[in-house]
């Protein structure tokens, strides 16, 4: 089932003459499929991330997520019932704690307190971060932020994670974990990924890797 | 709600954001202080006003009912003039009020009516309609609605007071007496009875004055009450000796006590012995007391009697506290050198210096007290004595010298057989009334209704507008009920087909408030308008606090719309947190305002000592600011500020929710 369908979408910003950063980029995720998104510096990885995401409108083309097409009203509501993010840099509320970060997604949609707490300590537990709870955001290593950035991601069990860069912060320890808990977290909840990355043994490891080039998205194999 | 747990973190300060947490403490501070001074100045400002409105309708009343032209060119009101049944004089509203006819003419007895003299208002039945008898019944049904509703016709007039001041002359050797006199041309008003608010209006008499009386009565210059008569209505509490140096009997000092005493000798005898009250120092020498002897010694000398009939003086007496009161003289109990010393003393001998006045009877007491009081059912009694008539003065007679029981008479002409006569009516002052606010406020004396009667019956020349010089007096306990009270008595005189002879006027609308209304009313906009601006300048504070704020806290901003926060839950954030400062700062605000209105008088008082001279005019705002938190106050600090200050806060909520997340976390 495609979860995640981007048609045609070109973006430019705006300057003299513009910078034309996609050109034509189109894609399709499945439930349960995890695609690496590969690309030199610059040539718009994250912008197309954040398309498909919904942070940021495309020049032109079409999101459709979940067989929603995402427009400008719409957007906010779409993202918290469908899209998990992880960013390089965490993006954790750094002065609240473990558990606040990881029950904000569920608070913003409104989910009782209670519940988005039972559910925020289930998911910590899961990414092996149990009695951190009432630990500040601040106070964690960058493996624990990022392990907190995934728990929170999946709080409202979305259908989509969108990661950029998630281990572009972290050493080869920690980055072969989070790796290993995003990829299994994945298959095992059946969530569709996209992974922006420059990791290539990181993109072997998903299932379809896509190059970003030229502002367009080819296959790798095709490189 | 995300929203306030993310408005409590981003308000509570933090050393990290020094800066953002000094605005925010700064923005309290400013809007505290702004609330602070708004809520005390607005309920200064509305208690001044209200003390001013009390005392502009407390002896004015809140309302009145004047007669218009057309009841003075009425029948109704002429007829009287060509009437034996009403001696063929005008009457008063209040005599047309308690006359047993309306239409006293009879044509039978009585000369023709002239022929200007206007047709008789006539009922559907025949009857000559009474304007003052249907007034008084329509004010009576409306007691029925306001059961606090008091009324009574009240005259003016004027005359030529004049009082002889007869005081005791104490710089002379020997005791005498000063007269003079004193002359003023007074309004007089006669003495409304019914006014609920006199208990607050009299003065009430004062130890002075009761000394005062004592004196009169007993000087050769004025026939006065007897002391007995004085003093049946009166409880003295203190006393104390008309001179530093007073002679006791030695039956005041306890029995076998010692007291220090300086003794005085003449030729070799002692003429006479001083104790002074004190204990510490002074001579060494001692008396005491057995029985009716004194015995005397000193360091130098033995113990000996002394002679009976040597004089005995107390020195420097202040106080003496009265157990009981015989007739002339009390029990009384003091202190010499520490001693308790006790006996009787005949008031002739004392000053009274503290003493309580009974004002209010039962039952109608059997001998009146000179001073005004009230008797059953509350009702107030101006009092006479003899051929004199009580009257009460505005008490600025009383700053000025004048006492109880001082006497005189009111002057005014009248056309005799043989001409112009000046007349006298003997009065005597039987009190002090507070005038408040009134246009002859300090002019006008209270007298019984007799007197305003026979001086405007007199045509003696002291002229008033008609519709001013007699009206009905409306009180009411709330004096907001005016309007209500006036509406429903235009309707029920309408109704009876009386209302071209009234005109209703309430307390905003009299000539002699109506600039004084004006200028509380512009005052009232023109303070809550700067009390507005202030406060529009103080939350400008929280403009500039939330600005900081969006800008440093771009990166949440953005990490919480990735996460699906709406842009309107993003404003509310900070819209909100402007609101909470806001709440914060009212409610400091307001607390401080209690606490200062509660000390006003230390306010006043250091403000005093700030600038080396009173800072409020006593005779202006009363001798001690309003210190009530008004309602008024509190509505525009509660309502004013937190809405300001949302108002503020959106400018910096509108600039956050705009903010497009992918730029923003790009950019961290």
């Amino acid at each position: 089932m495609i979860i995640l369908e981007a048609n045609d979408l070109w973006k430019s910003f705006p300057s003299s003459p513009p910078v034309e950063v996609l050109k034509g980029a189109s894609l399709e995720l499945k439930a349960g499929e995890t695609l690496a998104i590969m690309g030199k510096s610059g040539e718009g990885k994250s912008t197309l991330l954040h398309i498909l995401g919904t942070l940021e409108c495309s020049s032109k083309g079409s999101v459709s997520i979940c067989g929603s097409i995402a427009t400008q009203g719409e957007m906010a509501g779409l993202r918290n019932r469908h899209i998990g993010f992880i960013f390089q840099s965490y993006y954790l509320l750094e002065d609240f704690t473990t558990l606040e970060n990881v029950c904000m997604p569920l608070k913003i949609g409104r989910t009782s307190t209670r519940e988005a707490e039972e559910l925020g300590r289930r998911l910590l537990e899961e990414v092996g971060l149990k009695g951190k709870e009432k630990e500040l955001a601040k106070h964690l290593s960058g493996g624990e932020k990022q392990r907190v950035a995934i728990a929170r991601a999946l709080a409202n069990n979305p259908d989509i994670l969108l990661a950029d860069e998630p281990t572009g912060n972290l050493d080869q320890g920690y980055s072969n974990q989070v790796q290993d808990l995003l990829l299994k977290t994945a298959k095992e909840k059946s969530k569709g990924l996209i992974v922006v990355t420059h990791d290539r043994d990181f993109a072997q490891k998903c299932d379809r890797i896509l190059l970003l080039k030229n502002g367009k998205l080819i296959p790798a194999t095709e490189n | 709600m995300f929203e306030l747990s993310f408005i409590k973190k981003i308000l509570t300060p933090k050393r990290r954001q020094l800066s953002t947490s000094l605005i925010a403490l700064l923005s309290v501070t400013v809007i505290t202080l702004v609330v602070w001074l708004v809520t005390v100045f607005l309920s200064v400002t509305e208690g001044i006003e209200r003390g001013w409105l009390k005392k502009l309708t407390a002896l004015n009343a809140p309302l009145r009912l004047q007669p218009t032209e057309e009841y003075y060119a009425s029948y109704y009101y002429n007829v009287d003039q060509y009437s034996l049944a009403s001696q063929y004089l005008s009457k008063t509203l209040g005599q047309k009020a308690q006359s047993l006819i309306s239409d006293p003419y009879d044509p039978e007895i009585d000369q023709e009516l002239p022929k200007g003299i206007a047709l008789p208002d006539l009922e559907d039945g025949g009857r000559l309609k009474d304007p003052v008898k249907g007034a008084i019944a329509a004010l009576e049904s409306l007691r029925k609605d306001f059961p606090s509703l008091a009324f009574q016709d009240v005259q003016l007039s004027g005359a030529l007071l004049r009082l002889d001041l007869i005081r005791q002359d104490r710089n002379s050797a020997v005791p005498s007496d000063h007269r003079s006199q004193l002359t003023h041309v007074s309004y007089l008003a006669s003495f409304p009875e019914k006014n609920p608010n006199l208990s607050e209006l009299i003065v009430p008499p004062t130890a002075d004055d009761l000394n005062h009386l004592l004196y009169l009565s007993s000087s050769p210059f004025q026939e006065g009450q007897t002391w007995d008569a004085l003093l049946e209505h009166v409880q003295i509490q203190t006393v104390k000796p008309r001179s530093d140096l007073w002679r006791i009997s030695l039956h005041l000092l306890p029995e076998k006590t010692p007291f220090r005493v300086g003794a005085y000798l003449h030729k070799g005898e002692v003429s006479h012995l001083v104790v002074p009250s004190a204990k510490a120092g002074g001579p060494s020498t001692f008396i005491e007391r057995r029985g009716d002897h004194l015995f005397f010694w000193g360091e130098d000398f033995p113990e000996q009697p002394l002679e009976d009939g040597v004089p005995l003086f107390a020195q420097g007496v202040q106080e003496l506290n009265v157990t009981h009161q015989i007739a002339e003289a009390v029990a009384v109990e003091g202190k010499i050198q520490n001693h308790g010393i006790s006996g009787e003393i005949p008031l002739s001998e004392l000053l009274i210096v503290d003493a309580s006045f009974k004002t209010h009877f039962d039952q109608s007491p059997s001998s009146a007290p000179i001073w005004p009081y009230f008797g059953k059912d509350a009702q107030a009694v101006l009092p006479s004595v003899s051929s004199c008539t009580g009257i009460l003065l505005p008490k600025h007679f009383q700053k000025n010298g004048v006492k109880i029981g001082d006497r005189g008479h009111l002057a005014y002409s009248a056309p005799t057989l043989s001409g112009i006569q000046e007349q006298h009516l003997p009065v005597y002052v039987a009190g002090f009334y507070d005038p408040g606010i009134m246009a002859v406020g300090n002019k006008c004396i209270l007298v019984p209704p007799q007197i305003t009667e026979a001086i405007n019956a007199s045509e003696s020349g002291f002229t008033l507008e008609p519709s001013e010089a007699n009206n009905v007096f409306v009180w009411l306990r709330s004096i907001n009920d005016a309007p209500k009270v006036k509406t429903a008595l235009l309707d029920a005189l309408q109704k009876k087909g009386i209302d071209k002879y009234w005109q209703v006027k309430t307390f905003r609308e009299y000539d002699f408030a109506k600039d004084l209304m004006l200028q509380f009313q512009s005052d009232k906009y023109l303070y809550t308008l700067i009390g507005i601006i202030i406060l529009l300048v103080g939350c400008t504070n929280i403009i500039s606090l939330l600005v900081l704020l969006v800008s440093d806290k771009k990166k949440e901003i953005g990490i919480l719309r990735a996460m699906g926060a709406k842009k309107r839950s993003i404003a509310a954030i900070f819209a909100f947190s402007g609101a909470t400062l806001g709440v914060l700062s009212c409610l400091l605000g307001v607390l401080f305002a209690y606490l200062t209105l509660r000390n006003i008088d230390v306010v006043v008082q250091f403000l005093s000592l700030v600038q080396g001279h009173e800072a409020f005019n006593a005779q202006f705002f009363g001798t001690s600011l309003p210190r009530e938190l008004t309602g008024r106050a509190l509505l525009f600090a509660a309502i004013a500020t937190p809405v300001l200050a949302l108002l503020a806060g959106l400018v910096p909520a509108i600039k956050a929710a705009r903010l497009n997340p992918s730029t923003t976390l790009r950019g961290e």
